[in-house]
């Protein structure tokens, strides 16, 4: 890794004061920090108060996973002059159960891990993060939906009956 | 008298203003107010006409006879009048416009008019329409909006046009208004359903002004006149629920302020203010509330129940907390059904799907218990579907009907289309129609033929209209039609007016036994036929895939004459009776096969083909060879055999061995067959490519019946494996129907 010690290296500071140290390509993962840079070059020390060290630790894992796979497909095309199709295909695969890996969180933290990718607009990590979420609400009646989420009801039973009659097709599991 | 008077005053000194340029005293006539301005005709001759040349600010709510008793005719008359008189004389651009005087349902017409012709200047910035006419509804409303470019029709609103009905909550309008910052309504004592309706043209509002009416002195005069001229009760009228049903609006994402002027703490202004606060808690932009008000401060009441719902919202839980955007990409990626369901979870999701950009295919929208489809066949599904229609109205994505296709539906069918094309986001649409009876077949409206945002395109049984507009699908990448008539006037029409297609399906359906195709764009063409006697590509410079199955009983003749960049090519016939490629000419009478590679040129004209498909009889036919010979650069090789023949053995074991070497033999990396039966004509052609394809990686052998271990032994020893050119060959053996994905491109062509 003798690249990245002459890499820019740029401090995080998260909500909670802690600070964490990335290379540049890694914080660039991050559209919103990348407009920070490229407004002002010589930033170095970047605040980030509406992300928790805990969140920003697992953005940061999941920017430094990407940014490594992406490099390592960089220098393999470059190795061979062309990419076989099947490393390729490899490597998208093991990517992609890192992806399912890192998404083993419980809401809570899948929650924060939305806000803070639609924050930080990762791009990458929002879909991953919203796929997870769609998929934790796919084929659930409203009961477990809430219970998943600890959604609290705020509906009266007449206007939830009211909401139910509206598109009756649509709840007829959970009847 | 008063002319002497002008002229002498004038000649006292130098007239230095009529010096200076036209544009110039444009400018200044422009900053005066109209009767200022039009006065200024009389001053001398050079005057007299600039009035009317110079840009036009005009707003006829403070055009008012000087001496108010002078108003000899009905309320308005004299100002309307003037305006009247105002643009039957002026004929340089209009600026602002603000027509307030002409809002009883008589003076339309003439509203109209002048709106079309300050349109039509062309330089329109300001436009203020007032239509209050009070038939049939006491409420009434206007609506002072600021474009920043000149609307362009539908923009004038209509109270007795207003759509209330959600279908027709349209979007031509709200793409219309976007631009819009900041409204001002005036409305009665309570809201009325038309308040949401209106609110909903303007997607990106930030400021709202609400003006209520109540009697009461203070106002200005106009505002007065317009009281006295409007019934206005002033009965409570609860619409709790009209605020409710509205879904999510867009503009609650940029809402800034709400400025309500004679708020008088009454429950329908209540409810919509708890509305907009919503947006605080949902979104990053805080909302400020500024009351105005008239004579009263706020009473406690209020400010309690205000309190109340932001305690209430304070206590949601964490995944309500993202904002909305998200929330609606998470929806947008479940099944209808679930996001619907996400309804009843509470009141922040009650809405939220509403307003999700639709991804509605009803072939996969069926009742979980399928004993509840009670009515006749698709009944649930069109139930559902309409309902959707009923209550979503954010944008619509991708839409599929498919059980809207007996002709008693169409009407249903058209309507929904017609609100997709509407909202202007419609990507991918798909029809189906199956209606037999000629009278009744579903003609595709003319605004889904001018659709801009439309990418993709399928049909089924559905009929183009006779008169076809100058240009259509002007967007439109992809297009399948399945069962639709497609003479050849509509085929070049469609080739040569759709700019941007470029995939082109066709599936059956009445089309000329010869097709002709030339088209610059096209990429992709599929074709699907029962019958057909010739297919001539004559010019096609970008198609990359020509794919075609004409079912081997009434194949004729095959043409491709130009297309040089043509990748992928299939099923070519060995059965054809003739077969044009590039420069060669294969007549199934006189192929000669042994004298192929003499014609140079259709070597290099068909050297981009990189992927072919044969369809063969049990035997491979002499054909065979000379075909491959043809495609130099060859890199995949399909083949696939019909079954069910009394397999006539013929050995061409000599016919490979008689075999030079061909060129694709270094390029060819995997071969497909299917329907393998071990029979001796493919064993022999296995051995021929596996001797001396020095780059073969993969080939792959679909069986239809199971193959046994034995049997593989004794198939990998006749096609010599151990002998092979290429040193990281694999040879797969699987069952057909198992593994349809190894014959991927080409199964669209057979599936039935």
């Amino acid at each position: 890794m003798a690249r990245s010690s002459t890499e820019n290296m740029i401090t995080l500071m998260s909500s909670d004061g802690e600070e964490f140290m990335v290379t540049e390509k890694v914080a660039r993962e991050c559209t919103t920090i990348r407009n920070m840079l490229e407004d002002d070059c010589v930033i170095t020390n970047i605040p980030l108060p509406n992300v928790t060290s805990d969140i920003l630790s697992m953005v940061i894992e999941y920017c430094m996973e990407h940014v490594a796979a992406a490099e390592k497909a960089a220098a393999e095309t470059a190795e061979k002059g062309s990419s076989s199709a099947p490393a390729a295909a490899k490597a998208n695969k093991d990517l992609e159960e890192w992806d399912k890996a890192f998404m083993n969180v419980d809401v809570y933290t899948l929650c924060d891990l939305i806000l803070a990718a639609n924050y930080l607009n990762v791009s990458g990590l929002l879909d991953l993060t919203i796929q997870t979420a769609a998929n934790l609400i796919k084929g659930k009646s409203p009961e477990q939906i809430r219970k998943t989420f600890h959604i609290q009801n705020d509906l009266s039973l007449e206007e939830e009956e009211k909401i139910r009659s509206q598109t009756p097709w649509a709840f007829e599991k959970s009847e | 008298m008063k002319r002497a008077k002008l002229s002498s005053a004038a000649a006292e000194g130098p007239d230095l203003i009529s010096q200076l340029s036209n544009c110039v005293l444009h400018s200044i006539l422009s900053l005066l107010p109209i009767k200022e301005a039009v006065r200024t005709s009389v001053l001398s001759s050079s005057w007299r006409h600039l009035w009317k040349v110079s840009p036009l600010r005009l707003d006829d709510a403070f055009l008012h006879p000087d001496n108010p008793d002078c108003d000899v005719g009905s309320w308005g008359h004299w100002s309307r009048e003037a305006v009247t008189s105002i643009f039957a004389s002026h004929h340089g651009p209009i600026e602002t416009l603000c027509l307030s005087h002409f809002n009883d349902s008589t003076f339309h017409p003439a509203m109209e008019l002048f709106v079309e012709s300050a349109i039509q200047r062309g330089s329109i910035r300001q436009l203020t329409l007032v239509s209050s006419s009070s038939v049939p509804s006491p409420t009434s409303w206007f609506l002072r909006c600021r474009v920043s470019r000149p609307p362009t029709g539908g923009t004038l609103i209509d109270r007795q046009t207003t759509p209330c009905g959600k279908l027709a909550e349209t979007s031509c309008q709200i793409k219309m208004l976007s631009s819009v910052k900041t409204l001002a309504i005036t409305k009665g004592r309570f809201l009325y359903k038309t308040i949401p309706d209106i609110l909903r043209y303007f997607p990106c509002l930030e400021n709202l002004y609400i003006m209520k009416f109540v009697k009461r002195r203070g106002y200005s005069s106009f505002y007065e006149q317009t009281m006295q001229w409007l019934p206005c009760k002033g009965g409570y009228y609860s619409d709790e629920d009209i605020l409710d049903e509205q879904g999510y609006f867009c503009f609650l994402d940029h809402l800034k302020s709400v400025t309500i002027m004679g708020f008088s703490s009454d429950d329908s202004d209540v409810k919509m203010l708890s509305r907009s606060k919503e947006t605080r808690k949902k979104g990053a932009i805080g909302v400020r509330l500024l009351f105005s008000y008239s004579r009263t401060a706020m009473s406690s009441p209020t400010r309690k129940r205000c309190a109340e719902r932001e305690e209430l919202e304070l206590e949601l839980d964490f995944i309500s907390s993202l904002p909305d955007c998200v929330l609606s990409s998470i929806l947008s990626l479940l099944p209808i059904k679930d996001a619907v369901r996400t309804s009843v979870l509470c009141s922040r999701w009650r809405h939220l799907w509403k307003a999700t950009p639709l991804r509605l295919d009803d072939t996969y929208l069926r009742p979980d218990n399928p004993d509840r489809d009670d009515g006749p066949w698709g009944h649930w599904t069109r139930q559902a579907v309409s309902s959707i229609f009923a209550s979503h109205h954010g944008p619509i994505e991708t839409l599929c009907l498919s059980h809207f296709n007996d002709w008693t539906f169409h009407p249903a069918m058209e309507l929904f289309v017609e609100s997709a094309i509407q909202r202007g986001s419609i990507r991918q649409l798909t029809l189906v129609s199956k209606s037999s009876v000629p009278f009744s077949t579903y003609y595709l409206p003319l605004s889904l033929l001018n659709c801009h945002s439309l990418h993709q395109l399928s049909l089924y049984g559905c009929h183009f209209p006779q008169a076809l507009p100058p240009s259509i699908f002007p967007n439109l990448k992809e297009l399948r039609l399945s069962s639709v008539p497609l003479p050849n006037d509509l085929l070049r029409i469609l080739l040569s007016e759709c700019r941007s297609l470029e995939t082109l399906h066709v599936h059956f359906g009445s089309i000329d036994p010869v097709i002709n195709i030339s088209s610059p764009r096209l990429r992709k063409l599929v074709f699907k036929l029962s019958y057909f006697n010739e297919l001539i590509i004559k010019d096609a410079p970008n198609l990359e895939s020509l794919m075609f199955n004409f079912g081997r009983h009434t194949a004729k003749n095959v043409k491709v004459l130009d297309a040089p960049k043509l990748q992928l090519l299939g099923f070519i016939y060995a059965e054809f009776q003739a077969l044009q490629l590039g420069g060669t000419f294969f007549d199934r009478q006189t192929t000669p096969s042994t004298k192929v590679a003499e014609m140079p040129c259709r070597i290099k004209m068909l050297s981009s083909v990189k992927t072919l498909a044969i369809a063969k009889e049990h035997y491979l036919g002499k054909t065979i060879p000379d075909l491959l010979r043809c495609f130099p650069c060859l890199e995949n090789l399909y083949i696939m055999k019909y079954s069910g023949q009394g397999g006539r053995y013929y050995s061409d074991k000599d016919i490979w061995d008689d075999q030079c070497y061909f060129s694709f033999l270094d390029h060819l990396r995997s071969v497909t067959i299917k329907g393998f039966s071990s029979d001796q004509s493919d064993v022999e052609m296995l051995r021929y490519l596996i001797l001396h394809g020095k780059v073969l990686k993969k080939v792959t052998l679909l069986c239809s019946i199971y193959m046994s271990q034995k049997l593989v032994e004794n198939i990998r020893r006749q096609v010599c494996i151990e002998e092979r050119a290429s040193s990281d060959l694999e040879l797969v053996f699987c069952l057909e129907m198992e593994n349809v994905d190894h014959f991927s491109p080409w199964n669209e062509l057979i599936k039935q």
